[in-house]
């Protein structure tokens, strides 16, 4: 059992490592956001099994609130990094020069092809150029003033 | 053993918060500043389980239950605060 509770504690730290050197090392926002949310979770999640096994070797508690903890976390955790990310792009911060597909300005432009619609022959969805970094957005089109009601909801 | 694991577990993630407080240190825009102290909370929530496994203590894990919550409703709070100046007004989100 102590074999356990250490192999999920140091698989927890390992995920928990990764994420603060993607913190630390990525190139924009978007990216550093990907590297933390994910294994950070995921290393607590190491941590709080490791802490559920321990109390119900030790009988000091039925694990319900260490559940409940990686039930919040689970569910906490994207939201939040959801709603940072959505911040992020709404207040005009260009992705890293790098970046080779912004799907999201090609939505707002309409020209990304829709997998639920047959592409028509009559215009053929231009392919990606993976090769060249793309053009950088300088500023989102509408970082400085409200966004309408319908742009809220999306 | 345990001891000497929860210990070394301890020490790195005080490594991964002082990494976490540098980006948010030098981060160069607000939302990186937000991503950091939120990872720095997340890694808070780490230490206090594994110091309630070292402490044989079911009674820490409640604190990390609810740092856990507070730690999404600050974020949740401050990406509303950037985008619309305010935190309470009406909209869904």
């Amino acid at each position: 059992m102590e074999l356990l509770i250490s192999g999920f504690l140091l698989a927890g730290l390992f995920f928990l490592l990764t994420g603060a050197l993607g913190l630390l090392r990525l190139k924009d926002v978007y990216s550093r956001m990907h590297a933390t949310t994910k294994s950070t979770t995921l290393g607590v999640a190491g941590m709080v099994l490791a802490a559920l096994f321990s109390m119900r070797a030790l009988g000091l508690s039925s694990g319900l609130k260490e559940t409940l903890t990686l039930v919040f976390l689970f569910l906490t955790a994207p939201v939040g990094a959801h709603m940072i990310a959505r911040t992020a792009y709404r207040s005009g911060i260009p992705l890293w020069k790098g970046g080779v597909i912004d799907e999201m300005k090609a939505w707002q432009d309409g020209t990304l092809d829709d997998p639920n619609q047959p592409a028509s022959p009559a215009d053929p969805v231009s392919p990606v150029d993976i090769d060249g970094p793309q053009e950088v957005p300088a500023q989102s089109p509408d970082s400085d003033q409200m966004p309408s009601e319908e742009e809220v909801y999306l | 053993m345990i001891d000497a694991v929860t210990l070394f577990v301890l020490f790195g993630i005080a490594v991964c918060i002082a990494l976490s407080a540098y980006r948010a240190l030098i981060g160069p825009t607000i939302p990186d500043r937000v991503i950091a102290l939120d990872n720095i909370t997340t890694n808070i929530v780490a230490a206090i389980v594994v110091f309630a496994i070292r402490a044989e203590q079911a009674m820490y894990i409640d604190a990390a239950l609810v740092i856990t919550l507070l730690s999404f409703l600050t974020t949740v709070s401050l990406a509303k605060y950037l985008l619309r100046g305010t935190v309470i007004d009406g909209t869904a989100y």
